[in-house]
This record gives C-alpha cells, sequence and structure tokens, in this order.
C-alpha cells in the first residue's frame, strides 16, 4: 500500500527531484502536499481502497507522512 | 477573456505581480536578468499571432524582454502615488497580437521600490507568472526542461470517447448553476472605465488567525474556499443587487504539481465554480459546510477535469461567442458575481531579489463589465494581502470601503450575526 501511494503522490501531486529518498516518515506537507493534492489523494485512496476517508479526520496528524497515512486508510479498511 | 476584458474598456487581459522590496536593485543587472531569461526562455518574446479561429504563439528571435526603469519622486517634481503608477503600467494598452507577453518593471521611490512583473494572460497564469519571477533571477539554471502544459497533458492522454464524456459532464454542471440566477454586485455605468486597486494587508498575527479559521471551516483542503465564502458573506452584507439567486464566484485549479518549477508558460488550470444561495450565504457555519461539501463533490465527479475538454471546443468559436458562453446563463446574465483568486505562498518563496528584501507580495488583473470585482489574494512573509480590483466609476469609495471592512472583519471571524 505504502508503495502505491507513494508512487501515486510523486507521479501526479507533488514534484520532488528524488521520490525514491522519500522515507516513510518525512513531511508530505513539507514536501508540497497543498489542499488540491490532499483533495486528489482522498479520492484516490477511497477508489483504490475502497473505503470512506471521513472529512472532519482530514487533519495533518493523519496526512503529515506514508507511515500515518497508511495507518489511517488502514484504520478505515479494518472499520469496514 | 482578453476580448472581453476589452470590450468592458480596459487594456487587456494584462495582468500583474508585485513584489514591495526595502530598497532600490541595480537596474542594470535587472536588465542583464531579462536579457538572459529571453534567451533560455524564447517564448517569454513571442507574439500572438492568429491561424484562422485559433492563436498560437510566434518565436520572434532576437526580441528583448522589455525591462522599464520609473521612478516616483525626482528631485525637483510632484511625486506621483505608487499605486496610480503601478495601474498606469498594467493598464497601458496595446493590440493583442503585438503585446510583449512579459515585461519587467521597477518602480523607485526614495529608499524603497516595486518591481512588477507585466504579463498577457494568453502566456501564462498566476503560478506561471509567480514561476517566471524566480527563474528571472536564478540565472544559474542554464537550461530550461521542454514540458508540456499541463492541460495539453491531459487532453492528449484523454480519448475522444473519454473528452465527450466529459464534456457532457460539465455542460450538466453549468446548467445546473445556470438554474439560479448569479446576483451581482450593483454598479453605475463609468463613463471611462479604468481598474482601480484597493490593498489591504493583515498583519501576521491576523492572517494566523485567517489561516486557523480558514482550516477550522473549510479544512486543509478549502483554504480557497474560506475566502470565497467570507467574500459572499461581504458582498451580502455590503449591499448587492436585490434580484438574483445565488452568489456564484468561479475559482481556478492549478494542475501543476505541487512545487513543480516547470512548465513556466501555456494553460495549467482548470476551473470550478462556488455557488450558494442567498439564505445560505447569511448562516456563516451553512455556508462553509456547504461549500466544502459542493467542492468535494466537484473534485469526485471530476468537474474540474471537465471543463477541459469545453475549453478546447471553445477555442474552435469566434472570440464573441466563446467569451458569451463562459461568461453568461441562457438567459444573457452574467455568471460570476466577483472574480476570485488565491495563490498561496508563492513556492519558492522570494525572500530578496539582488540584495534587496521582499517585504509584500500581491497580484492585479483586470475584470469584465459585470461583474467589475475581482479579489486576489496572496501570502508573503506571512502575512495575508487582500489586492481588490474593480472597474473605477462602478462602485463608490464607501461601498468599497465598507466591503473591504466586512471582508477582513469575515476572515477574521469577527462578524456577529449567524
Amino acid at each position: 500500500m505504502m508503495q502505491e501511494l507513494k508512487s501515486f503522490i510523486f507521479e501526479e501531486l507533488v514534484f520532488i527531484e528524488d521520490p525514491e529518498t522519500f522515507s516513510s516518515t518525512d513531511s508530505l506537507l513539507e514536501a508540497g502536499l497543498d489542499s488540491m493534492g490532499i483533495m486528489r489523494l482522498v479520492l484516490f485512496v477511497e477508489e483504490r481502497f475502497g473505503v470512506s476517508l471521513p472529512d472532519n479526520e482530514l487533519a495533518p496528524e493523519n496526512m503529515e507522512n506514508l507511515q500515518r497515512l497508511e495507518a489511517w486508510i488502514k484504520r478505515h479498511q479494518q472499520a469496514n | 477573456m482578453d476580448h472581453e476584458i476589452r470590450a468592458a474598456g480596459l487594456a487587456g487581459n494584462f495582468c500583474a505581480v508585485v513584489l514591495e522590496l526595502d530598497g532600490v536593485p541595480d537596474p542594470e543587472r535587472l536588465a542583464q536578468h531579462c536579457r538572459e531569461f529571453a534567451r533560455r526562455f524564447p517564448r517569454s518574446v513571442a507574439r500572438l499571432t492568429r491561424r484562422g479561429r485559433q492563436f498560437a504563439w510566434r518565436d520572434e528571435p532576437g526580441t528583448e524582454l522589455p525591462f522599464h526603469h520609473h521612478r516616483i519622486a525626482e528631485p525637483g517634481s510632484a511625486p506621483r502615488h505608487r499605486e496610480q503608477l503601478l495601474l498606469d503600467i498594467v493598464s497601458r494598452p496595446a493590440p493583442a497580437l503585438e503585446a510583449a507577453p512579459v515585461e519587467l518593471h521597477l518602480v523607485e521611490e526614495i529608499g524603497t521600490s516595486a518591481l512588477l512583473l507585466r504579463w498577457f494572460h494568453p502566456l501564462c497564469d498566476a503560478k506561471g507568472a509567480e514561476l517566471i519571477l524566480h527563474h528571472l533571477f536564478q540565472p544559474q539554471e542554464n537550461t530550461a526542461p521542454q514540458q508540456q502544459a499541463a492541460v495539453e497533458a491531459l487532453l492528449d492522454k484523454w480519448s475522444l470517447w473519454e473528452k465527450a464524456q466529459l464534456a457532457w459532464k460539465a455542460i450538466g454542471n453549468i446548467r445546473r448553476l445556470d438554474k439560479q440566477a448569479s446576483i451581482l454586485p450593483v454598479t453605475s455605468q463609468p463613463s471611462a472605465p479604468a481598474l482601480g486597486l484597493k490593498l489591504v494587508t493583515l498583519d501576521q498575527d491576523q492572517s494566523a488567525r485567517v489561516m486557523s479559521q480558514a482550516i477550522s471551516h473549510t479544512g486543509m483542503t478549502g483554504i480557497s474556499l474560506y475566502f470565497i465564502g467570507c467574500l459572499m458573506r461581504a458582498l451580502e452584507h455590503t449591499g448587492s443587487s436585490a434580484d438574483g439567486d445565488a452568489y456564484c464566484v468561479p475559482y481556478a485549479m492549478n494542475l501543476r504539481k505541487s512545487k513543480a518549477l516547470y512548465p513556466l508558460f501555456g494553460n495549467q488550470v482548470s476551473f470550478l465554480f462556488a455557488q450558494a444561495g442567498r439564505q445560505l450565504v447569511r448562516s456563516r457555519e451553512a455556508l462553509f459546510a456547504h461549500l466544502r461539501e459542493q467542492n468535494r463533490e466537484a473534485i469526485r465527479q471530476r468537474r474540474d477535469y471537465a471543463m477541459l475538454p469545453l475549453m478546447q471546443l471553445g477555442s474552435w468559436l469566434t472570440l464573441d461567442k466563446h467569451g458569451r458562453i463562459l461568461r453568461d446563463s441562457p438567459h444573457g446574465r452574467e455568471r460570476s458575481s466577483a472574480w476570485f483568486s488565491y495563490t498561496g505562498d508563492m513556492y519558492p518563496e522570494p525572500t530578496q531579489i539582488d540584495g534587496c528584501a521582499v517585504t509584500g507580495l500581491y497580484q492585479l488583473s483586470p475584470v469584465t463589465l459585470p461583474p467589475a470585482l475581482c479579489l486576489l489574494a496572496s501570502r508573503c512573509a506571512g502575512k495575508v494581502i487582500l489586492s481588490y480590483n474593480f472597474i473605477q466609476g462602478c462602485f463608490s469609495d464607501d461601498w468599497l470601503e465598507a466591503l473591504t471592512q466586512a471582508m477582513t472583519t469575515e476572515l477574521l471571524g469577527q462578524a456577529t450575526g449567524p
């Protein structure tokens, strides 16, 4: 899952020189994930992983890095 | 829109990014930056050319990127107001097929200056203009990679069938929007249209409060929507036309990757409409919840992408017809209650230009009549700057003052009532 998220983010949403060096704990927000990017990422996640991510949980603590993002998605996958 | 803006009596779709500086950079060095930039980016000195109903850029090798040095206060002469000079620069007319697509202007006062990049909108969008400013002052990057415009890339990727489906979706969305007549600001008919400007700069504490309010009311994904909602409420509070059902404000969707330094030129934006009925606008909480959900649904339905094939089809129409379709409902009424843009933080953030610290940044844009009003919001050095652009003579000074006060009150979350 993490690799798919990373591929989507750096192919579609954010430009960085070398995505291979981006770790699971590096900040996505500091890398440049902006409000539109977050919106598109959420829609990708919902379609790809079959979860519904509540609007009120769209917060930095769930989107700060790939590790937190994956954990957030998996919580909702288990809930579903 | 250049055609539409000229029809309103303004110079054309000439926009500007302005950097306020705490010193005066060397004009010779600025001129050198322009020469190097034109060499690296030949498109910046091209000219628009007509091919039937379509337009294209014609390279003009050897043409310079114009640089102009203005002095406001010269010994022995009457001081000129800086804002009026900036407006004069942006409003200097030029035929579309002859206009320099990019110009750099240094407006020098005593000890401070403003750097204005004037750009012709078909060349690029507001983010593209910010990237032009970045690359103008980054001479160490010697080669500019060729990159396709984001809109072109998407249109090339889609099959004819996919484009037809998206275009049909866009038409359906516009029909839904047009079921409600847009509320317009009340305007007078100006005798001699000219672009006007009113700037409001919030301090760092106020700006931090605005961003906190935005995240609280419209979430991380809706900063633009917070500004739009506040604008709708400010217009309602200040007084708009009695007829009309809903406020309707278009907003741009930047299709570039975040933090991408290329491409500079070409169309990189699509757009959506934020719409809310008068009753909804009167309730702050309900309005923001509505705008958030409206945006989320629009992205989910790919309505932002849906506009692109429609825009491509529109490029085959006459300028008059294309303009009318973009602006008017089937009843001939202007669709936009006001124009709006939020460019957020400039990336890379310009902290200095040739040794002079950047103390402020804002944008200028002409607008059609109606609606005669455009709000451009930017952030620089932690400060939110609101650039109100309007057609002079359409609004009274009192009305504009009331609008800007109401907008600031709404942004800070200090409005009383629902």
